[in-house]
């Protein structure tokens, strides 16, 4: 009966002790958006991140051409950061994962893409809170202004 | 009593597997969410020829050393008003397509073919690089000088709701050293979007 006892408890210890990530759900764009290009989401913010963890989240894009179009995915440092937060260094790059770095898309095909950051064990932790950016570009405009859209990731490492 | 209490265990169990998502490769005690925004911009006309001979107000195609080439549609020549530029004088029209305000960061990379001019990333000329420039309609020049990696600096802040949309144009003094080549020089100026 003790042992039964025990067992109930643990589990409803192990039960608090779980902290899954929210679970990305399917984005939703307003249907004026069906021939544009967007990506989701704008922002990722990690939590209690150290060397050795691993973050991740899907990016979704939408090919808001007719046609097939090939786009690529890139870590960036950013231009500003939000107040608090330093520019992640290069060297984050290597830590970042992009499933499919060069996806086509078909023509208004909205798709996920999971990025992911893993930091290395012995990496020294840029600052308590860093940013780096995840942008994607339609690899197949040919203007000379173009544009380009980027997910901001903002990483605040665990005390 | 004892079968009860292996009953609630196993529906606790249970109840424990189905609540943790499939998406549970991120590290146990790391916390990740996002903002279901969506962003997207765009940018028209997509394109500049600078001195262009067949633009409203013509120039004759040549590119000078030592110039500064605005594009203003008025003439390339032509600088836009220093004390509060005018949507007249700002060829690009940028828009805020997607579900929240934007900061918009350009970046303008070295010239390629013909006589190539790498990206003083100073807003100024020398005797071998350009400077290049952006001036946004209601504001002063000179305006924020545009670097290869983009510009440390937001640009162009951009609502999503009324006003979602801000004219901008482009500045490009050409290097001090002559140059002669009849081959086009191009170059790729890019507007990154984030969320605010």
């Amino acid at each position: 009966m003790k042992k039964l006892i025990a067992l109930l408890i643990a589990v409803l210890l192990l039960t608090g002790c779980v902290q899954p990530s929210i679970v990305p759900g399917k984005v939703e764009a307003p249907p004026e958006l069906y021939d544009k290009i967007w990506i989701s989401p704008g922002k990722v913010m990690v939590g209690n991140f150290y060397p050795g963890a691993r973050a991740e989240w899907p990016l979704t894009i939408h090919n808001g051409n007719a046609e097939p179009t090939q786009f690529e995915i890139m870590f960036k440092q950013p231009g500003t950061v939000d107040e608090g937060y330093v520019k992640a260094p290069i060297i984050a790059q290597d830590w970042v994962i992009i499933a499919d770095p060069a996806p086509i898309l078909e023509g208004f095909e909205t798709r996920e893409v999971l990025i992911a950051i893993v930091m290395p064990e012995d990496a020294e932790s840029p600052a308590p809170k860093w940013e780096f950016w995840i942008a994607v570009k339609d690899v197949t405009q040919t203007g000379m202004v173009q544009t380009e859209l980027a997910t901001r990731w903002l990483v605040t490492m665990r005390d | 009593m004892r079968k009860i209490i292996v009953a609630i265990v196993l529906a606790l169990v249970l109840v424990v597997s189905v609540a943790v998502p499939v998406v549970a490769d991120t590290t146990a005690e790391v916390t990740v969410t996002a903002t279901p925004a969506i962003i997207s911009i765009s940018n028209l006309p997509i394109d500049w020829t600078m001195n262009d001979s067949g633009a409203t107000a013509p120039g004759d195609d040549a590119i000078r050393h030592a110039t500064t080439y605005y594009s203003n549609d008025a003439g390339n020549l032509i600088p836009p008003t220093g004390g509060g530029v005018l949507d007249a004088e700002c060829r690009f029209t940028v828009t805020n397509d997607g579900t929240v305000n934007v900061d918009i960061a350009i970046a303008f990379a070295d010239f390629t073919l013909g006589h190539a001019m790498a990206n003083s990333d100073t807003g100024s000329a020398t005797a071998t690089a350009f400077g290049a420039r952006a001036y946004v309609s209601g504001d002063t020049t000179p305006g924020p000088a545009l670097t290869v990696a983009g510009t440390a600096d937001v640009i162009i802040n951009l609502p999503h709701t009324a006003s979602n949309t801000k004219k901008w144009g482009l500045e490009v003094a050409t290097r001090t050293d002559a140059f002669t080549d009849p081959t086009t020089m191009q170059a790729t100026v890019t507007l990154t979007a984030t969320e605010v």
